[in-house]
Order: structure tokens, then C-alpha cells, then sequence
């Protein structure tokens, strides 16, 4: 399935966001928009904006309104990428250097604030409270994930809940809130706005968990990054966590790998990480992402009658089996 | 004295207990330098109802947020990728980004959103200031000391207008001069290794600030 057909809809407010998120860009001095410029190049699949514009369509849509919704919430996503590359040493991201490999961390830190105060700036201007509340309990929590995930790094004993809770934090709530603000922004009715909220909220879950089992069994190519860079960093997600509950000997290696990261230890964990890639907690952690798949596909049949369903649920499905 | 002393002390420890998150280690804050802003602030507009603490929780937040950040580049030596430089790093990254969510959440969650809006310009403002001050290789020892007066004290500027405060201007010297001239902060280290004359400068103004009996012991 093409993902830019089944977009075809909202094609034309694609393109506005886009064209907004330059105009923002461009607008300040130089090094500004050097950076930003750089990160907003890099591309991506920009699903935050998708599903803020597929989400407002159940309202009474007021286009302006949502264009910039959609542009804030790209806008913020991007700041926590730029710092996210800072956290976790990145040098590449799809396929380009990052800011802090290609000017230094300082930059990248500073370009991540201003991005950000820019962002919540954008939704000043709509004069709805409401945005404002969930969009800072999403930052929030978001920042709550990653302090816990930096916490949880070579720690071995982690089980399920706690990883089903990092990666709320670090994905879902983000995707949540973006049908969430969507519904808000289009005057959708309370109803309307928890179950696009659900929606979201399980489409995000299914997409980290799809994204941690491509991270074994995609390519170096296609990731941009090696395979396997979760667990070479000490982040546990779930194949790993699965792979540990099932199997000793991979238990026993990567356990060896996390009391010594060193290069030595990197050439073994290398053959575990080939292992789990080929192993059945691959299809159990599918079987999780497919769960939270059909959860999210009830919250849209909750939903009234309308043409953009169907692009919703094809949306849905080729997030939650998606190969790259 | 010591009755300051402890009320400043017991501010540090009000905002820490309520705020620090379980994970992070209190002595990953410069607490000296929460002291003085909790301290700052708080001379600024003694007295504070409710709805004014949470603003002044939410800019302490974000004050806390904009010079944490800056260490992740002092922290940044490429030469030494150790793990716990490269820890310390991450983790001041995550700290400066959690006191910022407090600083949005705050304000948000009180409905505070005329001043959200008043201070999400000074916070840009600092933001660019700082990456202008890392690449601008132009700029003159005196437009350099500027910059990183406006950096320190761009949030202190707008909390005095926020409030309307007249009165301010003896204050916002020693706060000047308490953050930039008392010792070498990692702004005027950083500029000196790129402007040699920005030491010279930085003396020639530290002594006018002195001779105007500027003391903030």
C-alpha cells in the first residue's frame, strides 16, 4: 500500500503545514534557519500533522486553526529529535548528520528551545486553554519517558509494564494527542475527542513497539542506523524483554554484554541480536502491536459515520504493519 | 544574616522537594546558582498570591531549564567519550528539558496564558542570543559582554515587566554582576577562547561594576 495515495484527501493541507513549517523556519536569523532548515530537510513521515488534519475532519473544521495545530505539533516533534540526538550521540539521522554531529551540542540544545517556545508560541495565537493543557501534559510525560529511559539503560531486569509505560510517554502520548488536538481544534464533541484520543493513543503504542521490532529485523540501509542499536546502546524494548523471559542463553548474554559494554562484549551481543531477530518473541512482540492495532480500530468503529474512517483505518494498518 | 541565609536555603529546599524528579540526583543542580535566582526573583516581587508563586515557580522552572543546557555543551569534550561524561551529558539534556515542561505545564495547567505568551519571546530571545554568540565570529568584545548580559538576565527583564515593575534598575545591576562579572561564567569563558579581547573587557567592566559598589555578598 502507498501511504501518499491514501493521503491524496489532504494532500492540498499537507502541503500548507509543510509550507508553514518553512515560512516559521526561514523566519530567523541565519544559524536558525540553517538548523532548523537542516532537520526539517531531513523529511520524515510527518504522521504527527496526518493525523491532527484526518482527526479534524469529524469536527466543524476551521482549516486556519488546524493548519497551525498541525505545524505546532511537527514543530515540537522536531525539537525533541534535535535532542534526542544530543541524548543519545547520534551522528546520522535519516541518512543526513545531525545538527550536534554536523555544528556541535550546544547548537543543537538551543535549536531544540527555540523550536519548542516557537511551537507553544503557534498555539498561542488559537486562544483555546484546552490545547495548551494537554499538549504541556504531553511534554511533561514526555520528558518523564526519557529521564526513566536514560534511568533503565543496562538495567536488565525490566519487565513488561515498564516498558509498555516508557514507551507511552516517549511515542503514544505524542500520537494521542495529535488526534486529541485535531478533534479539540474542529470543535468535535466530547465523545468524539476520547475516542480519537484512543485512536491515537493505541496506533502509537503499535507503532513504537512495530518501530523496536524493525530495529532487529530491518537492514542497516533501510534503519540508517545498525541493527540492533537499541540493545548496543542498554535499552531493552520489547523482542529483547521478550527474548530474555524466553531464552537463557540470550538472557545470559546480554546480561554479560550490559556488566561490560565494551567492544569485546559488542562482538558477541551481535550474535544474540541475530538470534532474537530470527526467534518467536518476534511474533509475540507482533501479536502485542496487532493488539493494540485492534484496539485502536474499535475506537474508530466508536466513531460516527464518516468518509475519512476508511482513510484512518488504512492509515492504521499500514503503521502497525509496516516493513521499514 | 543567617536568618537569610536560612530562608534562602529553605526556598532551595521548597523547590527541589517539590519539583526534582526521584530519578536525578540533587547534586546534578548548581544549587548555588538556584540560590541566587530563587533569591533574585523573589526580591523582585517580595510578595506573591497564588496565581503570582505558580508564575514564579514556572519562570525559576525555566530559568533553571536555560543554564542547564548550557552544559551539555560544557560538558561536551569530544575527546573524552567516556561513559560518564557521555551520561552527563544526556542526563542535563533531560533535566533542562523536564524544568521546561514544568515551566509550559504550569502556566497551562493555571490557565496563565498571558503570561505564557510574555515570556515565550524572552526565551527565543536567550535561545538565539546564545547560538548567535557561538557562531557569530564578528562580533566585538563589548557586543560579545552584551550578549551574555542579555542571556542572563533576558528572563529577569521580563519578569520586571510582566509585573510593571519601576524600581528595577539598581537590581538588575547586581543581578548582572552577581551572574556574569563575579566570577567567569561558561559564557564568558567560552567567548574568551574565541575573542582574546573579551577577557580585557570583561575586567575593565567586572571593576566598574565593583567601583559602583555593586556587592551582592
Amino acid at each position: 500500500m502507498k501511504l501518499a495515495a491514501t493521503l491524496s484527501s489532504i494532500k492540498p493541507e499537507m502541503d500548507q503545514v509543510e509550507r508553514k513549517i518553512k515560512e516559521i523556519t526561514s523566519a530567523e536569523p541565519s544559524m536558525i534557519s540553517n538548523t532548523s532548515n537542516h532537520l526539517l530537510e531531513a523529511g520524515g513521515k510527518r504522521i504527527r500533522p496526518v493525523f491532527v488534519l484526518l482527526a479534524s475532519k469529524f469536527g466543524a473544521s476551521k482549516q486556519g486553526d488546524v493548519i497551525e495545530v498541525a505545524v505546532a505539533l511537527e514543530l515540537i516533534h522536531m525539537a525533541s529529535l534535535v535532542h534526542d540526538d544530543v541524548i543519545d550521540r547520534a551522528t546520522i539521522r535519516r541518512g543526513r548528520p545531525t545538527v550536534n554531529d554536523r555544528w556541535d551540542n550546544g547548537t543543537a540544545m538551543f535549536t531544540g528551545d527555540f523550536i519548542f517556545a516557537r511551537s507553544v508560541e503557534l498555539l498561542q495565537q488559537l486562544n483555546e486553554p484546552r490545547l495548551h493543557h494537554v499538549l504541556s501534559h504531553t511534554i511533561h510525560q514526555l520528558t518523564l519517558g526519557e529521564i526513566e529511559q536514560l534511568k533503565d539503560r543496562y538495567l536488565i531486569g525490566q519487565n513488561l509494564f515498564r516498558y509498555f509505560r516508557r514507551i507511552k510517554r516517549k511515542t503514544a502520548l505524542l500520537i494521542a494527542s495529535s488526534t486529541e488536538l485535531g478533534a479539540i481544534s474542529s470543535k468535535c464533541n466530547d465523545e468524539e475527542i476520547i475516542q480519537l484520543k484512543k485512536f491515537g493513543y493505541y496506533i502509537g503504542m503499535a507503532y513504537q513497539i512495530i518501530d523496536d521490532i524493525l530495529d532487529f529485523t530491518s537492514t542497516e540501509e533501510k534503519l540508517g542506523k545498525p541493527v540492533g542499536s537499541d540493545l548496543l546502546n542498554g535499552h531493552l524494548t520489547l523482542p529483547t524483554i521478550l527474548a530474555i523471559q524466553n531464552d537463557d542463553a540470550s538472557r545470559s548474554s546480554i546480561e554479560a554484554y550490559f556488566k561490560d559494554p565494551t567492544e569485546y562484549n559488542k562482538g558477541l551481543i551481535k550474535q544474540t541480536i541475530q538470534d532474537i531477530s530470527s526467534s518467536p518473541s518476534i511474533d509475540e512482540a507482533y501479536a502485542w502491536s496487532d493488539a493494540y492495532l485492534d484496539r485502536a480500530l474499535n475506537a474508530l468503529e466508536s466513531l460516527p459515520s464518516h468518509p475519512i474512517k476508511k482513510t484512518l483505518r488504512k492509515i492504521a494498518v499500514y503503521l502497525g504493519k509496516r516493513k521499514y | 544574616m543567617n536568618s537569610v541565609n536560612e530562608y534562602q536555603d529553605q526556598l532551595v529546599h521548597t523547590f527541589i522537594e517539590q519539583y526534582k524528579h526521584t530519578y536525578v540526583k540533587a547534586d546534578r543542580y548548581d544549587m548555588t546558582g538556584l540560590k541566587h535566582h530563587l533569591r533574585f526573583f523573589r526580591e523582585l516581587k517580595p510578595e506573591l498570591d497564588s496565581r503570582e508563586q505558580v508564575i514564579y515557580d514556572a519562570v525559576i522552572h525555566m530559568q533553571v531549564s536555560l543554564q542547564i543546557h548550557d552544559r551539555v555543551e560544557f560538558d561536551f569534550l569530544p575527546n573524552d567519550r567516556t561513559y560518564n561524561m557521555v551520561g552527563s551529558i544526556q542526563m542535563n539534556a533531560l533535566i533542562g528539558d523536564y524544568h521546561s515542561s514544568w515551566f509550559y505545564k504550569l502556566l497551562s495547567g493555571s490557565g496563565e496564558l498571558s503570561a505564557l505568551d510574555h515570556f515565550l519571546e524572552p526565551v527565543k530571545q536567550v535561545n538565539r542570543t546564545k547560538i548567535e554568540l557561538l557562531h557569530n565570529e564578528q562580533l566585538s568584545a563589548i557586543e560579545i559582554l552584551n550578549k551574555v548580559e542579555d542571556i542572563y538576565i533576558g528572563l529577569y527583564d521580563a519578569y520586571a515587566s510582566y509585573y510593571q515593575l519601576t524600581d528595577y534598575n539598581y537590581l538588575r545591576k547586581q543581578i548582572i554582576y552577581h551572574f556574569v562579572y563575579r566570577q567567569q561564567p561558561f559564557w564568558i569563558e567560552k567567548m574568551i577562547k574565541q575573542n582574546s579581547q573579551v577577557i580585557e573587557k570583561w575586567l575593565e567592566r567586572k571593576s566598574q561594576f565593583e567601583e559602583t559598589s555593586i556587592n551582592c555578598e
